[in-house]
């Protein structure tokens, strides 16, 4: 029987987070639940108000730890995100709103926030603003935690997928991100997000290449076989030949020496290779980036 | 006692997530009711989904209103914020 030779293909999305991974590929989805509506009697909608509550309380603990995480790495862009889903589960919204409804409808608290999250994720679609509209992803992120826990189901995370991934999502959260081993996952490859996307921001962040405004479905053929991802340039490439294959990690090799070269290089005076001392500045948006600076020389 | 006072957003990139993040932390602990008015939007403050679904971008005009007990000195607390861009 003879083997089907598979020619080597280029998909070219746009580059969102730097370096080169090669790995195998992988889909990653959330599964989304149909929650159904169940009428809750009169004497039994504290208990369910505290279900609830006790859902809100794991969701901020599982977003704190994270946040920790992201802090003692110095990500200080990816954890300020995670602090606004902190606050997100402040918001009077679903701190108070949510517990009263679940208490005058009668309703399961599952099918509450549900109906809530649909509602508002239809209003952020709306903005025009592209910008802005993003921002409905935290709330999406979030979400997806909050019932979770209500439902006590196990969450798809890429905490599961196989060491080395290249994972292909049509969507990919923030906190999916932060929550991922970058000695695990090789790189992100998704259908929507770009560079302003928070998923891009904490990706950045913990160094994992990302490359975005890909259709998932032209990868489907590759699935589970070797895959590079250039996040330099934004290039996939499907099936890559032995040649390919030995450029890339060439490449790869010498990008991580770089990398090294620079870190080692952090302590050393801004001078000219003739002795000419030249002052160095950075360009912050935070206060708290100036450790960062100081870490970097 | 009820104070209003209009202000524009001078954030580069408008009351995104860092400035509304800013606001709602500033106001955790306010007695006053607040609200921010926006293209004929009103909103409570105090909610970072509110803040945020109102996509304010940079120079967008903002009518705030505080009513209540300590409302001088969270219009100013607020007035300051939003001339300091909220740290950015």
């Amino acid at each position: 029987m003879t083997k089907t030779k598979t020619k080597e293909e280029v998909i070219r999305g746009v580059p969102i987070s730097q370096g080169i991974a090669i790995g195998c590929l992988a889909f990653f989805t959330h599964d989304e639940e149909v929650v159904p509506e169940i009428m809750v009697p009169l004497e039994e909608t504290l208990q369910e108000v505290l279900r609830y509550e006790r859902a809100l309380t794991r969701t901020k603990q599982d977003i704190k730890r994270l946040k920790k995480q992201l802090e003692i790495d110095r990500s200080q862009e990816a954890a300020a995100i995670l602090e606004t889903h902190l606050q997100i589960l402040e918001d009077p919204m679903i701190k108070i709103e949510i517990p009263q409804q679940i208490t005058r409808l009668g309703k399961n608290a599952d099918f509450i926030f549900q109906t809530f999250l649909k509602q508002y994720t239809k209003r952020f679609n709306e903005i025009k603003d592209p910008f802005f509209r993003e921002r409905g992803r935290d709330l999406l992120d979030i979400s997806r935690r909050v019932l979770g826990h209500l439902r006590k189901s196990s969450r798809s995370t890429l905490l599961s997928m196989p060491q080395g991934s290249i994972i292909c999502s049509f969507e990919i959260a923030a906190s999916d991100v932060a929550e991922a081993d970058p000695k695990k996952i090789g790189a992100l490859i998704t259908d929507t997000g770009g560079a302003t996307s928070h998923a891009a921001i904490v990706a950045k962040a913990k160094g994992i290449p990302y490359v975005a405004n890909v259709h998932c479905d032209l990868l489907e053929k590759a699935l589970n076989t070797t895959v590079i991802v250039d996040g330099r340039s934004g290039d996939i490439i499907l099936f890559p030949t032995a040649s390919t294959l030995a450029k890339y990690k060439l490449a790869q090799k010498q990008l991580e020496a770089l990398y090294k070269d620079l870190e080692m290089s952090c302590g050393f005076k801004t001078e000219t290779y003739d002795g000419y001392e030249m002052k160095l500045s950075a360009n912050i948006e935070m206060v708290s980036e100036i450790d960062l600076i100081h870490q970097y020389g | 006692m009820k104070l209003i006072e209009k202000i524009r957003v001078q954030n580069a990139l408008g009351l995104h997530t860092r400035p509304a993040t800013a606001i709602v932390r500033l106001l955790q602990n306010v007695k006053s009711e607040v609200t921010f008015t926006h293209k004929r939007e009103t909103i409570n403050a105090k909610s970072i989904l509110s803040i945020l679904m109102l996509a304010a971008r940079k120079n967008a005009a903002i009518t705030i209103s505080v009513e209540g007990e300590d409302a001088e000195e969270t219009m100013a607390k607020l007035i300051e914020a939003f001339n300091a861009k909220f740290g950015e």
